[in-house]
């Protein structure tokens, strides 16, 4: 349990402060994450849309594999567990 | 001359190569066929146009002695296909006059294997059907007819087997979700061959159930479709499912020989109320393999009666998914409304049909919170026994021998306000979606109204050369030459 010096006290019982943090950061890929389609921040409106973000009929998404190494790499340097499949 | 529409694809082929015709000549006689059978209603657009440019390119490259595999052979695409520049619709009113600025892979693969196109089939809406009853462009008539009936097609490619039955192109492509290749194909006496899930890409195919669809031809000989499939199939990185495998030249595969194949009989495919003359043919089916040297093997799928209810959840979940897209903002038709959201309904109301409301519907209904684990999920683990029930009968065989439908072709209107019958057309076909097999229907006998009927083999996965051989020794037994009665030439 958590140290004492994290409780404050309430009308019916002390309280406990716990805090988490969620942390977004954007993955640093020139490429969005299920189309080709380039990134660049400030380029022209519309030029940076592919036929699979625009949901074209037939249009397939296909993963960007650089982000998936950048999960894979976030998750090694937090020591989690990376599975598989 | 001969009549040119008369050759299948393989005979056009060597008649090019030998110069007794040209590319255009044989384009020419397949267009005028097409322009005189709009009682059939199979086309839905005709490319005549650029069927001459390619054919009159074909020409040039068979006399620089540059032909390529289907070079100068006309065929026609279904509208599920995007085509580059040429109006694609899924037959559905919500894509309105759409066009592609993309060509699908299937059909780029055609092209740049010389094949001319014809223009584009008619479907059921979305590749929503057994009848090609539910298209914007209205039915499309069976060239096949009983007692002056009309019939339908088969569904969802019935534009696609009514063509090829009635000689509107020498072959055709297709897809198949649920037997939409084998079904249509079963109704009009051609050859429909669905390939394992991940043989052809997906790429520019309008999706209806990702999972499940896969793209095939529809041609009159089994060696037309070991040709098609030869040129159709390709490992495509944007398609994450397509699989990265070499094709084989499937032609080359058809032997003849099946001395020592185990063939199964699935035994839980004897339905009930199964009509006898389907019955008598499977049978048959079962002696001229035997005949041919093949070993007959009792098998059980014992999870096949799940099929139908685990399809009806997994494609209508799978198409409501995929049909979001379609919300008047960017491409196709638009209705106007008082804001965006009533925008988006107004265009989703007018430009769907019934039958793929009804599966939006229950997909989004199957995949709700409260319903996915008792549905969808429930669904999965159906469909995960299935396919091991196939695993497990490939121990004792090599290939699976069933009837391709319950019934011959039945009325247009008949099924029209029971989608219940009308979905137990894929009872003998859907197993084979489920667990990414390929399947391909061989016509195999008339019935006593003089209508066609098809035997189904089902292969391992990537076993299309053993299922082609296989269906080539049929097909050569069963000696199939009936042809429909030309009533709709105008």
């Amino acid at each position: 349990m958590a140290e004492t010096n994290n409780l404050i006290a309430g009308a019916t019982g002390d309280w406990e402060i716990v805090l988490g943090l969620e942390v977004h950061a954007q993955v640093a890929s020139t490429a969005k994450l299920f189309s080709g389609a380039a990134t660049e921040f400030g380029a022209e409106p519309n030029s940076q849309v592919s036929l699979v973000d625009a949901a074209m009929p037939g249009m397939l998404p296909v993963i960007n594999w650089f982000c998936v190494e950048q999960a894979v790499r976030t998750g090694l340097g937090l020591k989690a567990q990376i599975n598989n499949y | 001359m001969a009549d040119l529409t008369e050759l299948n694809l393989a005979e056009a082929r060597d008649g090019l190569a030998k110069k007794e015709f040209s590319a255009v000549e044989l384009t020419e006689a397949h267009m005028a066929r097409v322009s005189a059978s709009s009682a059939l209603n199979a086309y839905v657009l005709e490319t005549p146009e650029k069927a001459l440019e390619m054919a009159a390119e074909s020409d040039k490259k068979i006399a620089a002695g540059e032909a390529r595999p289907l070079e100068g052979l006309p065929i026609g695409v279904k509208d599920l296909f995007c085509t580059k520049g040429v109006r694609t619709t899924a037959c559905s009113n919500i894509l309105g006059d759409f066009t592609p600025p993309y060509e699908s892979t299937v059909t780029q693969n055609l092209w740049g294997d010389g094949a001319v196109m014809l223009g584009k089939l008619n479907n059921d809406e979305f590749a929503m059907g057994s009848s090609n009853e539910t298209s914007r462009f209205g039915p499309v008539v069976n060239p096949w007819k009983a007692n002056g009936t009309e019939l339908v097609p088969g569904g969802s490619s019935g534009g696609s087997s009514a063509a090829v039955a009635a000689r509107l192109g020498i072959a055709a492509t297709a897809t198949d979700t649920g037997g939409s290749i084998r079904q249509p194909a079963a109704f009009t006496g051609t050859v429909g061959l669905k390939p394992t899930y991940g043989r052809c890409s997906r790429w520019g195919i309008v999706a209806f159930a990702s999972s499940l669809d896969q793209a095939g031809p529809i041609t009159h000989t089994v060696r037309d479709a070991a040709m098609m499939l030869t040129s159709m199939a390709s490992f495509d990185k944007r398609d994450t499912t397509s699989i990265e495998r070499d094709v084989p030249d499937y032609e080359a595969a058809l032997t003849g020989d099946i001395k020592g194949l185990r063939v199964g009989i699935p035994q839980e495919y004897r339905v009930d109320n199964m009509p006898a003359e389907i019955e008598n043919l499977w049978q048959q089916g079962i002696d001229w393999l035997k005949a041919a040297g093949a070993e007959i093997v009792d098998v059980s799928l014992p999870h096949t009666k799940y099929a139908l209810p685990a399809y009806y959840i997994i494609a209508p979940a799978e198409a409501s998914s995929n049909l979001a897209r379609y919300d008047g903002v960017r491409y196709g038709a638009r209705q106007n409304g008082v804001d965006i959201d009533d925008m988006y309904a107004q265009t989703r109301a007018a430009g769907f049909g019934d039958e793929v409301k009804r599966r939006v519907m229950i997909g989004t209904y199957a995949l709700s919170a409260g319903y996915y684990d008792a549905y969808y999920v429930k669904a999965l683990q159906v469909r995960r026994l299935i396919a091991e029930d196939f695993t497990k009968a490939y121990q004792k065989c090599d290939v699976l021998l069933t009837p391709t439908t319950p019934s011959a072709a039945f009325p247009i209107g008949k099924n029209v306000e029971d989608p219940l019958e009308m979905y137990l057309n894929d009872v003998f076909t859907v197993t084979v979606n489920l667990a990414g097999l390929p399947g391909i229907s061989v016509p195999a006998g008339l019935d006593s109204d003089g209508l066609p009927l098809g035997l189904q083999l089902i292969g391992k996965a990537f076993g299309e050369e053993e299922l082609l051989r296989t269906a080539g020794v049929l097909e050569e037994a069963a000696g199939f030459d009936a042809q429909p009665q030309d009533w709709w030439s105008a």
